[in-house]
């Protein structure tokens, strides 16, 4: 269960996200939607630990973000820009990544790089990847690890047809196994297919909450 | 499988790391050797291996030296070639990650802490590895390929040029982290290109700081207390820059 307690972030006097209080339930996929620059993007980083917010509390299972644990446990993001390491192949980004938790092996990897559409550019530089590649490529590193929560923005952005159909349904199956996903995405027609729940923003503000049907 | 493949990337780094450090001793010693060879041709006095290591590492005693002189810009490349390869390879772990691979990694840890010490790699042993092949390669050539017309030195005066060149080495590896820390400040602050130019400036500023200064010395091979001025100095300022790095060094997200 995340819980977002009256969180409020400022940026030089502007206010990005105003007193938002809002329980995100285990196992669902919640969309947030909303014009650019309303907030989005930012309310997910304050989720996730990745900036600190003027007031307000984040709690994670019981666990304040930020104060009792730094970053959103258990958790395959995808947040602003690509940021791979441009001399080293897909594979090797992957893998370098996965050595930080160091719980799966090669093979899982390449799993995830073919559930991904981007098995046949493994041993391909990063800087010769198009910006569809990088993005399953981002994917890929936010899914390998089979964690319990995903936080994707824009998950869709820059991928021809066949690459939303293909995100869309490595995104089902997560949703079925039973992981939290939280979505944002200018497509309507990705939130109905995929989120239980649909978030509205507006001017850093939830301003409505409701059942996706 | 995992962690032998990280064990075995490590060593490779650290081979790749001696290789710098033994090429680069090398092209010191040739253009040191070029370069005090010019001067022993018109002088009396018989060099040893001390002036040819004053001429690559640079030292603080221009008056006793005639080779050394304070108007010759000439004289820094060597010393500048040691010190600017050494805060590339201390730095080269975090200026090579681009600012936004770091929310790959908060997102796989739980703190912080844990991620800047990801993002900074082992750059404390690639330090040790570079500052030492660099060091033990011009002990070596100066063994071998002792240019004609050096002195030979008598085993204690021998044993005190490998006493200092070992001792002027850790306060060079402190030197080096010193800079990489200040470098990593500027990295999370203001990104790789400023931390660049930051680590530049920091070499010149300790060049022209100790080089005005007497009876105390910083980075230069005056070996008037045997470095310990040296290497306390550095060690201090290490251990304030990482209380520092620790206590500001992050890499916000917010803009």
């Amino acid at each position: 269960m995340i819980q977002l307690e009256h969180v409020t972030k400022r940026l030089k006097n502007q206010i990005i996200l105003n007193n938002i209080s809002v329980n995100l339930s285990e196992g669902k996929c919640y969309g947030i939607v909303g014009y650019n620059g309303c907030g989005k993007t930012m309310l997910l980083r304050a989720i996730c630990g990745f900036m600190s917010i003027d007031s307000g509390e984040v709690i994670v299972d019981g666990k304040r973000i930020g104060k009792e644990q730094d970053f959103l446990p258990e958790a395959g993001v995808i947040i602003g820009e690509t940021g791979f390491l441009n001399g080293r192949t897909g594979f090797e980004n992957l893998k370098i990544l996965a050595e930080i938790r160091n719980r799966i092996t090669d093979e899982d990897i390449l799993k995830t790089m073919d559930s991904v559409g981007i098995l046949y550019a493994k041993d391909k530089k990063v800087r010769k990847y198009s910006l569809g590649m990088k993005q399953r490529l981002r994917l890929a590193q936010a899914l390998m690890e089979d964690c319990g929560t995903l936080v994707l923005d824009e998950p869709f952005n820059a991928l021809d047809k066949e690459g939303i159909h293909e995100i869309q349904q490595c995104l089902l199956k997560a949703k079925n196994k039973g992981k939290t996903i939280l979505l944002t995405s200018h497509d309507d027609r990705n939130i109905t297919l995929l989120c239980d729940r649909v978030l509205e923003m507006d001017n850093g503000e939830i301003v409505s909450e409701r059942e996706n049907k | 499988m995992l962690i032998v493949n990280l064990r075995y990337k490590k060593f490779i780094k650290y081979v790749g790391m001696a290789i710098i450090g033994i090429l680069v001793g090398m092209l010191a010693f040739w253009l040191g050797t070029i370069k005090i060879m010019n001067y022993m041709e018109g002088s009396v006095r018989v060099y040893n291996k001390f002036d040819l290591i004053n001429i690559i590492f640079l030292t603080d005693e221009f008056s006793k030296f005639e080779y050394l002189s304070r108007s010759d810009i000439s004289l820094f490349f060597l010393p500048f070639l040691f010190w600017g390869a050494g805060i590339m390879i201390a730095s080269s772990e975090f200026l090579l990650k681009p600012r936004s691979y770091i929310t790959y990694v908060y997102s796989r840890v739980n703190k912080k802490s844990q991620a800047m010490r990801y993002i900074k790699g082992d750059s404390i042993m690639m330090t040790i590895v570079y500052v030492f092949s660099f060091v033990l390669t011009l002990c070596w050539c100066l063994d071998i390929f002792l240019p004609k017309g050096f002195e030979i030195m008598q085993r204690a005066q021998e044993s005190m040029f490998f006493l200092h060149m070992g001792l002027h080495g850790i306060a060079a590896v402190l030197a080096v982290l010193v800079i990489g820390e200040i470098m990593f400040l500027f990295y999370c602050k203001r990104g790789v290109s400023f931390s660049f130019m930051g680590g530049i400036m920091m070499i010149v500023v300790l060049f022209l700081v100790d080089m005005q200064i007497t009876g105390w010395n910083l980075i230069l091979f005056t070996p008037l207390y045997y470095f310990l001025d040296s290497i306390c100095s550095m060690l201090l300022c290490y251990l304030v820059m990482r209380k520092m790095n620790s206590l500001f060094g992050k890499i916000e997200l917010s803009v």
